[in-house]
């Protein structure tokens, strides 16, 4: 009997303790449907001073099946004085609750960067629920142009943004991805500049153009790198491995299909000597495309002349970063990382950056002439 | 030693990863952070092989079956509540800090009070179990958990965006003298292996001896986690932009993305791996507390039911503490307050390894 007693007993326990469990009101939970995703958010500015920052929302449109809905997306929009302020607003004008844990993509308009962009990087940081693998990148002529954008190509449950920056889509050497927290740390540290892509819109918003993009420096200037250059920046970041080149020869005209590149750099400073930067390329390749019959014995001087191609496309870029005090490469973390720390290194590397002289390496090797010669 | 001994060991040095060792490191980033933890490498293992060549002399007894056998009880009383009460608090740290964490990334809409409350519930059935139970769960947590962060450790240093230049900086500072806070952050990776003051109960066996070898397995092990607490945040958030970071690991989880995996954002699968295995580290610590606790605070005529209820009264004080400190500190004061902790600590397990020698020199009388 007593032992009867004491189970009950047990029982009573534990039914409270799941009970206590079932009243608690906290999780706050909301079932799926009564949740509208964001897909990717768009901070444009306006010259209004009172309301600097036009936020745009693209939303995914629910929908019972796959099969009958196309990609169906609505557009939340609203100006004000901080983003947060913005989608307090915006939360009201729609019936669910807003969930941003799948904002892939943050968009800034080009004018934002001009201004203190700073203070809405902080913002998307501070929030926790915008996943810092969150791609960024500049929209043209506005953020809210690409955002609205809706190429043709899209798919009903994808996004066109995420396939061109998600790298199991498109590959390509002219696309910078650029990650929320990889953009926050180029921001706050001396010695590197961050670098966005550039999406423009076209076409009657029908097409995205994704091939240029635009590096930012501390003084909040800007720099609109092209497509050779950004493919040359990707090349040195060792971010890409193929990549196609034009190679202008005396006699034949031909591209590269470079498979395997490999990039490292020195930075020799000496007293009262130029600073140097000692760059050595590594690439192998195939020839892909020629505009005369290519001879598989003369190889060798195809990939001199390849080497010699390359080797001036990266000064003129580099040359280029360094006359506008850009530094997207990270010369600058190299330069404090091989020096015991003095305190004035940030300085120091200001003061030399200018007067770096380039000596550049590019060892190409051609393999092939494809499959026919 | 038995496999047991390093479980207790691993999960100090992997619960920590979270908690506020790191933040505590970073905030010494230009100030001899590296050198500490070179020095509390082999401090930590020196400490690990005086606590279990210790115990190894006395097989199957903790330090207050020790203590009373060897010193008077005017002397044992206040050692033993001074320590229990020292255990108590390295367990509230990883609880607070881990409620924090929670509200701040799991559930943030749930009352601070009542996350804590949750896991106080479980660790209270968890603390009352017999060590050995303890040990079990132990080390079947770990089991599960200890592939999927390898992997995580692994992705850390292989992703693409690591960047080793922002290491190298950082690695400048080698030559700053060491500060005494990181030196007892860092070391305070290493002192699990002093949760034997109460796990030596369990290990009976007389021929198990630590050798020479399993410490160099230790030291090898302690090095990869230290240098993966500091310098994987470093690559990954850069060299400035890590000190404004309120907990370095999350956000470097964060930074991580499994393209292929089953959940893409690493961060939650992070922090659910976190929770199991900081539970473990707090069902280690308050075990420890309150079995110290019982071993002095035995009032025989409190009972009910045949039953004595001192470890019952004594939870009940771990909650109210633990609840009031929740509701009371803020995210800065607790790794303010977890650095003078860590300060304080080193101390007094150097002062313990001095309680050993006096105790052996009686053992030996």
């Amino acid at each position: 009997m007593k032992k009867r007693l004491k189970g009950t007993w047990r029982a009573f326990v534990i039914l409270f303790i799941v009970g206590t469990l079932l009243i608690q009101s906290g999780c706050g939970f909301k079932d799926i449907d009564k949740r509208i995703f964001v897909l990717s958010i768009g901070v444009d500015h306006t010259d209004n001073e009172e309301k600097p920052y036009r936020v745009i929302l693209k939303l995914s449109v629910p929908s019972g099946s796959l099969k009958e809905s196309g990609a169906e997306y609505t557009y939340l929009i609203k100006e004000s004085e901080s983003i947060s302020t913005a989608i307090r607003l915006l939360k009201t004008e729609t019936d669910k609750e807003l969930d941003f844990g799948h904002a892939k993509v943050i968009l800034f308009g080009e004018e934002i960067l001009h201004h203190d962009y700073r203070e809405i990087m902080d913002f998307f940081l501070r929030r926790r629920d915008i996943q810092t693998v969150s791609w960024v990148g500049v929209g043209k002529p506005s953020a809210e142009d690409v955002l609205t954008a809706e190429p043709n190509s899209e798919m009903a449950g994808s996004h066109a943004l995420f396939n061109y920056f998600d790298q199991n889509g498109v590959e390509s050497q002219l696309i910078v991805t650029t990650y929320l927290f990889d953009f926050r740390r180029r921001v706050l540290e001396k010695g590197i500049d961050p670098i966005l892509p550039i999406l423009i819109a076209k076409e009657n918003n029908k097409r995205i153009d994704l091939n240029k993009s635009i590096v930012v420096n501390d003084k909040n200037e800007v720099l609109t790198l092209n497509e050779k250059q950004t493919a040359i920046y990707n090349l040195l970041t060792n971010n890409i491995e193929r990549l196609d080149i034009r190679v202008h020869n005396e006699d034949v005209n031909f591209t590269v299909a470079i498979d395997t590149a490999n990039v490292g750099y020195q930075l020799i400073t000496e007293q009262k000597k130029k600073p140097i930067i000692e760059m050595d390329v590594e690439m192998i390749g195939i020839i892909q495309e020629a505009d005369m019959i290519t001879n598989p014995e003369k190889l060798r001087a195809y990939s001199n002349a390849t080497s010699k191609t390359v080797k001036k496309d990266v000064l003129e870029t580099l040359t280029q970063f360094q006359k506008n005090e850009m530094d997207p490469i990270g010369f600058g973390v190299r330069y404090k990382a091989t020096r015991l720390p003095n305190n004035k290194r940030n300085q120091e590397w200001q003061s030399l950056y200018p007067e770096v002289e380039f000596k550049i390496n590019v060892n190409a090797t051609l393999k092939s002439t494809g499959v026919i010669e | 030693m038995s496999r047991y001994f390093y479980y207790l060991v691993f999960v100090n040095m992997i619960a920590n990863v979270v908690a506020s060792v790191p933040k505590i490191l970073l905030l010494e980033k230009t100030e001899g952070a590296i050198l500490s933890m070179v020095l509390a490498l082999p401090l930590g293992l020196v400490l690990c092989y005086i606590v279990a060549k210790f115990f190894n002399r006395f097989p199957g007894k903790g330090l207050p079956e020790i203590m009373k056998k060897y010193l008077p009880r005017w002397f044992t009383f206040p050692i033993i509540i001074l320590i229990a009460f020292g255990w108590f608090m390295a367990g509230m740290i990883t609880l607070i800090t881990y409620s924090f964490l929670l509200k701040r990334f799991l559930t943030p809409d749930m009352p601070l009070v009542w996350i804590t409350a949750i896991f106080l519930l479980f660790i209270s059935y968890g603390i009352l179990m017999k060590t050995s139970s303890v040990l079990y769960t132990v080390e079947f947590v770990l089991v599960c958990c200890l592939p999927v962060i390898f992997i995580i450790i692994i992705k850390a240093y292989t992703t693409a965006e690591m960047e080793w230049d922002f290491v190298k900086e950082s690695m400048m500072y080698v030559y700053r003298l060491p500060t005494f806070s990181a030196l007892a952050a860092s070391t305070y990776l290493l002192l699990g292996g002093f949760n034997l003051i109460i796990f030596n109960r369990f290990f009976t066996k007389r021929k198990q001896k630590i050798t020479l070898l399993q410490i160099l397995f230790l030291g090898i092990v302690a090095f990869g986690s230290l240098f993966t607490t500091y310098f994987v945040p470093i690559g990954l958030n850069g060299f400035e932009g890590v000190e404004t970071i309120s907990y370095p690991w999350i956000t470097t989880s964060d930074a991580l993305r499994l393209e292929l995996g089953i959940i893409e954002r690493v961060l939650f699968v992070f922090l659910i791996l976190y929770l199991a295995v900081s539970f473990l580290s707090l069902l280690i610590h308050w075990h420890v507390s309150l079995e110290l606790f019982r071993s002095v605070i035995q009032i025989k005529r409190l009972k009910w039911k045949e039953k004595n209820l001192v470890p019952y009264i004594i939870i009940g004080v771990f909650w109210i503490i633990s609840l009031q400190l929740t509701k009371y500190l803020t995210e800065h004061q607790l790794t303010i307050y977890t650095s003078y902790f860590f300060d304080g600590l080193l101390i007094s397990f150097i002062a313990m390894v001095g309680l050993f020698w006096f105790i052996l020199r009686r053992a030996k009388a």
